[in-house]
């Protein structure tokens, strides 16, 4: 996929979205010192200030890390349950990665006071993930910190490497019964990748975006 | 027959790129070794708010690798600075490093930061250790060593991807040979380094087919104000046959800096001698030098690449083109 593909198939996703209640936005990338200097512009897709409420930690486990010399003096304080517990803030970003010529999936967590939410903490919390062990050698398909391609940020992306096998076989198994225009097929191909990998990582998409597919051959 | 035009006229390019590639493919020990060894001293001092004991510590001074990263480097310092500071502070995830009032990326290469944020500095690099705050800096998280090896492996893949066009080089090292490449990074060794690189860099096709390898030039292009590098996809040779320049990349991606350099040149060959034009001309470095425009990007991307396959190129503007990013 091209980037120029990526952006129209995400500015229709977005208008889709948006009319059954998302507030996706097309982020414009305007440095003004690119700007100044003629640069390209090059823009993302974002979902933010999406909602989750803390992970409920219960006793045992709570009392676990209390009773854990390395970690009793490092409890972050988002996994920590407070009387009146607060909601961590999420933000999905979808940026085109010229490295792996495709849409990749960027997230970031944090707690209401501002701190960064932890990798593991976001493992359970989007994947319900209780997976700690994870060699540098293998490639997990859990998100993992990555610097945002645009901003800069401290954000969590999931890998796309084996996007493109993955997406050609649903593409296959999802074919119209006709030829379909390219950005048909493309904004085709963004929904089913977003609602794949967004499922994995807790973003759900209203189910109304679907209901224009066609059902498999 | 406009379809057979186009593919003898490709192939055409494509023998052309080869006449000007074969020389410069080969992996030439001599620079490599050379930007291996390159290192930048370095003084780090600790953070005045961290000190917790009433004398402040003298700095520490260290000799660190270009082609390393910080945390391989910054464990001596913990270990030294450890006995004066808050028992819990002294651990990996509150360390970071400043320059100026700015955190150094732990995940760039040390050459890359000392080349984009102190070029033309007095040596050594003047640095601060932090062990606290490090929450509002913007870093990415770092929870010691496996962050670092899990991110240079990540790198790794994107500037494979970019190079052969997916990541199968690099998941078809063995287990053995990652853990070389990392050993190498870590104890600064070039032999253990270049025998599993050379690896990722070697075509497996000699002659004009095997050029067809290389779809994308693996660039990050860092300035100092941007928060991102920028990266646009470049193919190693154009239409015409002819090998893509530094100059070709710097043009398209920045053209308001390096349009001034046209001038330059037209300037330079009306008056010569003339120093004038050569003024405006932002300062380029790759490895800490300043490669000549017309070098193939090719040859860079063979001979100076970072240990992750990606060649790093810092543009700093000159000081009225700093106004221009600043507003």
């Amino acid at each position: 996929m091209k980037y120029e593909e990526f952006q129209s198939a995400a500015m229709a996703f977005m208008a889709e979205a948006n009319d059954h209640g998302q507030e996706w936005k097309w982020v414009p990338n305007h440095p003004r010192p690119l700007q100044n200097v003629g640069a390209d512009d090059r823009g993302y897709l974002a979902l933010e200030e999406v909602y989750r409420e803390p992970l409920e930690i219960d006793s045992t486990e709570n009392r676990n890390e209390l009773d854990d010399e390395d970690s009793c003096t490092f409890i972050d304080p988002s996994v920590i349950k407070s009387e009146t517990a607060q909601p961590n803030m999420y933000r999905y970003h979808v940026v085109y990665v010229e490295a792996y010529q495709c849409p990749v999936l960027f997230l970031q967590g944090k707690s209401i006071d501002g701190r960064l939410l932890d990798t593991e903490y976001i493992w359970r919390d989007c994947c319900g993930s209780m997976n700690h062990e994870q060699s540098w050698l293998t490639d997990s398909c859990l998100p993992t910190p990555e610097e945002h391609p645009v901003t800069g940020e401290p954000f969590h992306f999931v890998h796309p490497c084996r996007s493109k096998d993955f997406m050609d076989a649903i593409m296959q198994a999802f074919l119209p019964s006709v030829q379909e225009p390219c950005t048909q097929s493309n904004l085709r191909y963004f929904k089913l990748w977003l609602s794949v990998y967004g499922q994995a990582v807790g973003l759900r998409l209203p189910l109304a975006l679907h209901s224009s597919n066609p059902h498999p051959t | 027959m406009a379809e057979e035009e186009r593919a003898v006229g490709e192939g055409e390019g494509l023998r052309g790129a080869w006449r000007e590639a074969e020389h410069l493919l080969p992996l030439d020990e001599v620079v490599r070794k050379e930007v291996w060894e390159g290192s930048i001293p370095i003084r780090v001092e600790l953070a005045r708010q961290d000190v917790s004991t009433f004398e402040a510590p003298m700095p520490f001074y260290v000799q660190a690798p270009r082609m390393g990263y910080f945390p391989l480097v910054l464990g001596q310092a913990k270990a030294y600075f450890q006995n004066y500071v808050p028992a819990v502070c002294c651990n990996d995830r509150e360390m970071w490093l400043e320059h100026k009032g700015n955190a150094l990326k732990w995940h760039l290469p040390t050459g890359v930061l000392f080349d984009l944020h102190a070029h033309g500095e007095d040596l050594p690099w003047h640095l601060t250790l932090h062990f606290s705050g490090v929450e509002t800096k913007g870093l990415l998280p770092y929870e010691g060593d496996v962050s670092l090896r899990r991110h240079f492996r990540q790198t790794l893949k994107q500037a494979t991807s970019l190079r052969y066009g997916s990541c199968k080089r690099v998941n078809n090292l063995s287990v053995a040979q990652m853990e070389q490449l990392w050993s190498s990074l870590q104890e600064n060794k070039f032999e253990s380094f270049t025998s599993v690189n050379s690896e990722l860099l070697k075509l497996s096709t000699p002659g004009p087919s095997g050029l067809t390898e290389i779809k994308r030039l693996p660039l990050r292009i860092y300035l100092p104000h941007l928060p991102s590098p920028i990266q646009q996809p470049f193919t190693p040779f154009k239409d015409d046959g002819h090998l893509t320049t530094l100059h070709d990349v710097l043009l398209q991606i920045l053209p308001g800096l390096f349009e001034t350099t046209r001038l330059s040149f037209a300037k330079t060959q009306e008056e010569e001698g003339e120093d004038a034009g050569d003024d405006q001309r932002p300062t380029v470095l790759v490895q800490g030098i300043s490669p000549p425009l017309q070098t193939p990007v090719l040859w860079l991307c063979q001979q100076l690449a970072g240990a992750d396959t990606f060649l790093y190129i810092c543009v700093i503007p000159k000081s009225k083109d700093q106004e221009v990013f600043a507003s």
